[in-house]
């Protein structure tokens, strides 16, 4: 199964590396912290929740657009978390494992009919978006122009094919690079490389002269 | 990060990857973030917030097959019925009964409409009634007859037809579409099995008459005996003593057979 056998990575909201995590030797608070998390320990999978709640949503967002749909996607995700908790490997990073499990829920959500209807009734304009895609910049007319360079972004990046998208959200958004893609997504490395080229020739046309 | 292994894009490429790596981080809602985190730390999740599209009811499998089902044994049902019965004409004097109304022989609309599936009739006074199941059965009725009258036979099924002539003289005729079919006309003291020909069944005091015009049928002897097969141009005679004879058919059964056949024969090889 894709979603175990977590390979590498401690940062909670973005790149997942191919080292070990830092400090997840034997006995470190890293590897204690998953043990725990193995054996379901409440306190435990509270903070194994908050250390990667951002990085699941954030990629569920990427991926789908919309928020409710990402808190369904993330909703999902910590489930299946939590049910194969037992098969957690201390010793290696979580993140690239919850990454492929949420790329995996978003593309079985873009297969079911729910994200198809969704799609034609939901707007990119959501408004709820805008406030919590919020920058922290105290600038109204820079966080405005942010804004609408974000909403052009994501406009196009939904109407990309699923497999163009995600690769354009795991390398860009997510930080992965080609290999990191290629496995996340079960295909080889020149192909992961082709199809990233792709995804960006294809967004560079639809966002040619609006940014 | 993969700068090294990234796109070698130009100055358009580079900028939508500046665009969208420099799209900041989505949160979740405090509230979603809190909620699903007592679910996760206490392993009790609730209902997914995005209920799955159900199917309208009239698509789920279950329920489609016996709706096809149903559907084909409607339509088979449909299909199968055959012609309504209609007046092609009522001329004479006197009424036309079915079942418990009573029609002028002007009102031929009506008749038919009563009439559409067969039922009891009977022939008050001097009027000849013509009815025809298009392509498929003419029955004529002359005066003072009383009969009951099925239903056309059906196009692929329940192709038998059973008429009872209590008294008076009923003509009939088969068309094209009778082709398979069969009709039984009982009285009291024969049954008549027909499968495609112009025979006429009179029914007296005295007995019945089955006179044969075209093909042949096939006369049973309620009373005992063996069926006979009556052939074109016969006719067999049975008495209420059970008696009973074949001879040739007499010219005024002919002759009416043949005014039948002129009356409705368009109606009938429709």
């Amino acid at each position: 199964m894709p979603e175990t056998g977590p390979p590498s990575q401690s940062s909670a909201s973005s790149v997942p590396s191919e080292e070990s995590p830092a400090g997840a030797g034997s006995g470190s608070p890293e590897r204690e912290l998953l043990e725990r998390v193995r054996a379901r320990d409440p306190e435990a999978l509270g903070q194994f929740y908050e250390r990667y709640v951002d990085l699941v949503f954030g990629l569920a967002w990427r991926m789908l657009g919309e928020r409710v749909l990402a808190e369904d996607a993330a909703s999902d995700v910590f489930l299946k978390v939590h049910r194969a908790a037992d098969r957690l490997d201390p010793a290696r990073d979580p993140a690239p494992w919850l990454v492929t499990i949420t790329t995996n829920v978003c593309r079985d959500l873009w297969r079911s009919g729910a994200y198809r209807m969704s799609r034609r009734a939901a707007d990119v304009d959501d408004p709820a978006a805008a406030a919590v895609l919020s920058t922290g910049r105290n600038d109204p007319e820079q966080d405005a122009i942010g804004s609408e360079r974000e909403r052009l972004v994501q406009a196009a990046l939904l109407e990309l094919p699923e497999p163009l998208r995600t690769a354009i959200v795991l390398h860009d958004y997510q930080g992965l690079d080609h290999r990191q893609v290629a496995e996340v997504l079960h295909i080889a490395h020149d192909a992961a490389r082709k199809r990233y080229s792709r995804a960006l020739t294809a967004l560079e046309h639809k966002l040619r002269g609006r940014l | 990060m993969s700068q090294s292994d990234g796109h070698a894009g130009d100055t358009g490429a580079r900028a939508v990857r500046d665009a969208v790596a420099a799209r900041t981080h989505a949160r979740p809602d405090p509230a979603f973030r809190a909620r699903l985190k007592q679910e996760f730390t206490s392993g009790r999740f609730g209902a997914p917030r995005l209920p799955v599209p159900q199917r309208p009811w009239f698509t789920r499998p279950a329920l489609l097959l016996p709706m096809a089902a149903g559907l084909l044994v409607v339509a088979g049902l449909l299909g199968n019925r055959g012609p309504d019965w209609r007046v092609v004409s009522a001329r004479g004097d006197g009424r036309v009964h079915v079942g418990a109304a009573s029609f002028a022989p002007a009102e031929q609309v009506q008749i038919a409409a009563a009439l559409r599936r067969g039922g009891d009739v009977r022939i008050e006074g001097a009027v000849t009634l013509d009815l025809v199941a298009p392509g498929v059965l003419a029955v004529t009725l002359a005066p003072g007859t009383s009969m009951t009258l099925p239903a056309a036979p059906g196009r692929w099924w329940s192709r038998h037809g059973r008429a009872r002539v209590g008294m008076g003289d009923a003509y009939f005729s088969t068309g094209r579409g009778f082709h398979g079919a069969s009709l039984t006309v009982g009285t009291p003291e024969v049954e008549v099995l027909a499968v495609g020909t112009a025979f006429a069944v009179l029914r007296h005091p005295q007995g019945s008459c089955v006179c044969v015009m075209e093909g042949s049928v096939r006369v049973e002897t309620l009373s005992g005996g063996e069926a006979v097969l009556v052939p074109e141009g016969m006719r067999r005679l049975v008495g209420v003593s059970g008696t009973a004879e074949t001879l040739p058919i007499l010219e005024d059964s002919v002759h009416r057979l043949h005014e039948q056949r002129s009356s409705v024969g368009r109606a009938l090889e429709r």
